[in-house]
C-alpha cells in the first residue's frame, strides 16, 4: 500500500496533469497533491499518501 | 445399566488400539530406521561416552591425533545425525497421528454413541468424544505441526547444511589448526542449528531483511526527477492520452501490477512514479508492461 510522501522534480508543463492525474488515480487515494512551478520553468508535483504504519522502519513523512 | 456401560465404552479403545498399532510408521511418512536401537546406543557410547576421546590425547604424533579426530568427528556426526532424525520423525509423526487418530476416535465414539442405549451411556460416550474435539483443536491451533512445519524443517536442514560444510572445510586443515575441542564447538552448532528455535529465528530474521530491503527500494523512489525516456513516455501517453487520466487503462494497470510476482514492492509505489521515475528497476517494470500482450499498449 501506498503510504508517506513522494515528489517528482523537473515536470514539463505539457506533462503537469498527466503526473498530477496518475497521482490522484492511486489506490488509496492521496491526501494532497500540489505542485510549484520552479524558477527554469519546470513543475515540482508532491503527494502525499497516509502516514506509513509505525512499524515501517524508513518512511520519511 | 453398568453392564451395558462397559462393553460401549471399550468398543472406541479397542478401534483407539488398533488404529495406533497398524498405522504409525505409515503416519510418520519414513522409511524403517536400518540400525537398531542397540546399535545407535552403541555408537552413542563410542562417540560420546567418558572414554570417548581417549585415543585423541594419547595419540603421539601430528598425523595419528588428526586422524582420530577425523574419525571422532565423523562418528559424533553421525550420532547427531541420528537424533536430527528423530526429531524430524517426531515433529511430522506427531502432527499427522494426533489428527487422523483424533478423527477415527471422534467418528468410532459418536457412532457407539448413537446405537447404544441409555442416557448414561450416552453421556459418558459425548464427554469422551468432546474432550478428543477438544484436543484436536488445541492441536491444530499448534502452528509447528501444520502449515508452519514445511518452512521450520527446511530452515533447519539449511542451517545444519551450513554448519556441516564448514566442519567439512576444517577438517582439511592440521590438528594444530583445528583440534578436537574446536571441532566439538562446531559440533555444538551443529546440533543447535537443528532446533526448532534456531529455525524460526533465522527464519523471521530473513522476513524482516526483506521487508527493510523493499522499504529501502520504496524510499529511492520518494524524490524522483521526471524521466522522458521512451517507455515513460509511451506508458504515460497510454495511462493519460493528452494529459487526461484514462479509468479503463488505469484499472487494467492497477490489476496488472497486483498480478506481477514484486506486486507488494509495486503496489508500494504510486503510479505516476513507476511511470516517470528514471529508475532501473522502474524502467524494467515499464518494460515489462509495454511487452505484455495482455494489456495491449501499441508499439
Amino acid at each position: 500500500m501506498v503510504c508517506g510522501t513522494f515528489t517528482v522534480k523537473g515536470v514539463p508543463k505539457g506533462k503537469l496533469d498527466e503526473t498530477t492525474g496518475l497521482f490522484k488515480a492511486n489506490d488509496p487515494k492521496p491526501t494532497s497533491v500540489t505542485s510549484k512551478k520552479e524558477d527554469d520553468g519546470s513543475y515540482t508535483v508532491t503527494a502525499v499518501f497516509p502516514k506509513c504504519p509505525d512499524e515501517t522502519e524508513h518512511s520519511p513523512d | 445399566m453398568d453392564a451395558r456401560i462397559v462393553p460401549a465404552a471399550m468398543l472406541p479403545a479397542i478401534v483407539f488400539v488398533t488404529v495406533g498399532l497398524s498405522g504409525c510408521a505409515s503416519l510418520e511418512g519414513y522409511a524403517r530406521e536400518p540400525e537398531s536401537p542397540g546399535l545407535i546406543k552403541g555408537a552413542r557410547d563410542t562417540f560420546f561416552g567418558p572414554n570417548a576421546d581417549h585415543d585423541y590425547y594419547e595419540a603421539s604424533t601430528a598425523e595419528a591425533r588428526k586422524r582420530v579426530r577425523d574419525f571422532l568427528i565423523f562418528g559424533k556426526m553421525k550420532v547427531i545425525e541420528n537424533d536430527f532424525d528423530d526429531l524430524e520423525r517426531a515433529l511430522n509423526g506427531t502432527g499427522n497421528r494426533v489428527s487422523l487418530l483424533g478423527d477415527l476416535a471422534v467418528l468410532s465414539l459418536n457412532g457407539v454413541g448413537a446405537v447404544t442405549g441409555g442416557a448414561h451411556t450416552k453421556a459418558a460416550l459425548a464427554a469422551a468424544s468432546g474432550g478428543i474435539v477438544g484436543a484436536q483443536g488445541a492441536v491444530s491451533k499448534d502452528l509447528y505441526y501444520q502449515r508452519t512445519l514445511p518452512a521450520i524443517l527446511t530452515q533447519m536442514e539449511a542451517n545444519r547444511e551450513r554448519v556441516r560444510a564448514e566442519i567439512y572445510a576444517s577438517l582439511k586443515k592440521p590438528d594444530a589448526d583445528y583440534p578436537l575441542p574446536a571441532a566439538e564447538i562446531d559440533l555444538r552448532r551443529l546440533i543447535r542449528a537443528g532446533s526448532i528455535p534456531a529455525s524460526i529465528s533465522q527464519i523471521t530474521q530473513g522476513a524482516n531483511v526483506s521487508k527493510e530491503s523493499s522499504e529501502r527500494a520504496v524510499d529511492v523512489l520518494r524524490n524522483i526527477t521526471f524521466s522522458s525516456a521512451a517507455s515513460a513516455d509511451q506508458l504515460g501517453a497510454w495511462l493519460a492520452p493528452d494529459g487526461t487520466v484514462d479509468v479503463v487503462r488505469t484499472a487494467a494497470f492497477k490489476n496488472w501490477l497486483k498480478a506481477q510476482p514484486d506486486a507488494a514492492y509495486l503496489e508500494s509505489v504510486p503510479m505516476a512514479t513507476i511511470v516517470r521515475a528514471p529508475d532501473p528497476a522502474m524502467e524494467t517494470v515499464r518494460q515489462r508492461a509495454l511487452a505484455d500482450p495482455a494489456l495491449g499498449i501499441p508499439k
